[in-house]
């Protein structure tokens, strides 16, 4: 704690009004202030990292270290002020060394405190990255190895922990037939992450349960209705392909439409499949589609990071984009094709950083 | 993202919400909030005008969503306690005909659309492309 009384030393009073800025970060830290009455709230960007009450002092760091301010200050009541500039301050710290020592103190109190917060800051990377080794771990250890057919999967995410995942189903007593999963939880970050686990849960089951991809949905849905606390949606995709014949079946809940490459007739189709996303209503009657994948196409299945990722001059790499990509490379093999989409985005992106997670799993009937 | 309010002269209470730029994470709580105020103002019925929207976000739906059943008059619940009551007005929500609703959409770009469409939100809450059609849609 600090007992030295600041407000003995005679300085002009300032007032500042409530929301009025006293420094902005850059500002040259040309002097220090003490706090005779009100609050001051320190930020940085838009984030208050102190709160600041009467007899506190601020702004000393700068005029020590003769650096420029790192942080604004911005006065949250009405406030009453000090200002000791460079000249005064020098003066102070000569005349009474107390006032040095209660300046020291006060700084070191609060590298003390910082320290405190770095650890608790670092603790938390560390449980986020756990958390991200679990979330991977939630998610296909390697694509599926079926004769006849190739899958790639790509899976970038744009924080520490993602809310999107992709699956491949099969169920031991129906080895022909393969659920292909890929959703998007709305929103980012833990809470989006913690959903997606969840989710991912719950679709493993009822896939392995042999239901069709509309009942998938449709049970899913009852489950986040059921369960979720905070209104998140989640848009997901399945297909149900069977390996012996081809034939698949999809189900959408507002997911991005899938891109079919025909390869006979050389052709990319979308195809469209509107339908609501998960968590909206308490009752969703999901369409199902039906196609046939002939040797040689592919079924291109992605997240909306993949048509939404933008370049610095915020235009998005787009479904012409993507549409050329495959329409280049569909000779190629379902890992080429994945891998070349992935490298078109970020030579597009140019080093833009991701906005948003960023899923993509391609499906290839080989040619026989 | 940029809000602009229009109010229209006339017994139907209607307002016009401009969205300017991209409605995402950062932003989609405004959109919500802009829309209560209006609301709790005495504004009964909404046009969502996104002429000017160039990108939405998922988490723009919930915004929709949200302003969706805020026009309706109904709170937005929050915590556990209000969750049933939030389940009640999405089931409401989906029977309620889009000529009764009190929100409509004017003008989304292309993307923004196909966003619509893909969510299954076209059904939801009718969209316009004409201003004066859009108005005199409200009941």
């Amino acid at each position: 704690m600090n007992h030295f009384d600041f407000t003995f030393i005679y300085e002009h009073h300032r007032t500042f009004i409530a929301g009025q800025s006293i420094f902005e970060a850059g500002d040259p830290g040309d002097a220090m202030y003490i706090l005779l009455e009100g609050q001051i709230h320190i930020k940085i960007d838009d984030l208050i990292i102190d709160e600041l009450e009467d007899g506190a002092i601020f702004g000393e760091m700068a005029l020590v270290d003769a650096q420029t301010r790192s942080a604004s200050a911005i006065a949250f009541t009405d406030c009453k002020l000090m200002k000791i500039d460079e000249e005064r301050f020098g003066e102070l710290a000569s005349q009474i060394p107390q006032f040095g020592i209660a300046v020291m103190r006060i700084m070191s109190e609060r590298t003390r405190r910082l320290i405190i917060e770095e650890t608790a800051r670092q603790r938390m990377v560390q449980e986020l990255a756990i958390g991200q080794d679990i979330q991977r771990g939630l998610l296909p250890e390697k694509t599926p190895e079926v004769e006849g057919w190739e899958f790639a999967a790509v899976y970038l995410t744009a924080t520490q922990v993602g809310g999107d995942f992709y699956d491949f189903i099969v169920n031991p007593d129906h080895p022909n037939n393969m659920q292909v999963v890929v959703a998007d939880v709305t929103g980012k970050g833990v809470p989006a992450a913690i959903f997606m686990a969840s989710m991912r849960s719950t679709v493993r089951t009822l896939a392995h349960q042999s239901n069709t991809p509309a009942d998938i949905l449709r049970q899913s849905n009852r489950a986040v209705m059921e369960d979720i606390r905070t209104p998140l949606f989640l848009s997901c995709l399945i297909a149900n392909l069977n390996l012996k014949t081809g034939d698949m079946t999809l189900s959408n809940a507002g997911h991005d439409w899938p891109l079919w490459v025909r390869a006979a007739e050389n052709v990319v189709e979308t195809v469209e499949m509107p339908g609501f996303v998960l968590g909206m209503f308490k009752e969703i009657s999901p369409e199902q589609h039906q196609l046939q994948m002939q040797p040689g196409d592919f079924m291109v299945i992605f997240t909306d990071g993949v048509t939404e990722a933008r370049n610095s001059a915020g235009q998005f790499f787009d479904d012409d984009r993507l549409l050329a990509t495959i329409q280049a490379n569909q000779n190629g093999s379902a890992d080429e094709l994945a891998a070349k989409i992935v490298e078109d985005i970020d030579q597009f992106a140019h080093g833009q950083p991701r906005s948003d997670d960023l899923t993509l799993v391609v499906i290839k009937r080989q040619l026989k | 993202m940029e809000i602009d309010v229009e109010h229209v002269e006339g017994p139907r209470a209607i307002a016009i919400m401009k969205l300017t730029g991209e409605l995402d994470a950062s932003c989609y709580q405004d959109a919500i909030e802009q829309s209560q105020e209006l609301r709790s103002a005495g504004t009964k019925n909404l046009l969502l005008d996104l002429s000017d929207l160039s990108f939405m976000a998922s988490s723009g739906l919930i915004s929709l969503y949200n302003i969706a059943f805020t026009m309706r008059g109904d709170s937005i619940p929050d915590g556990e306690s209000g969750w049933n009551v939030l389940h009640e007005i999405r089931d409401e929500l989906a029977n309620t005909t889009k000529k009764e609703a009190h929100l409509k959409l004017l003008s989304p770009q292309p993307r923004i659309e196909k966003t619509l469409k893909m969510t299954g939100f076209d059904k939801l809450i009718e969209i316009f492309s004409d201003r004066d059609e859009a108005l005199r849609s409200f009941s």
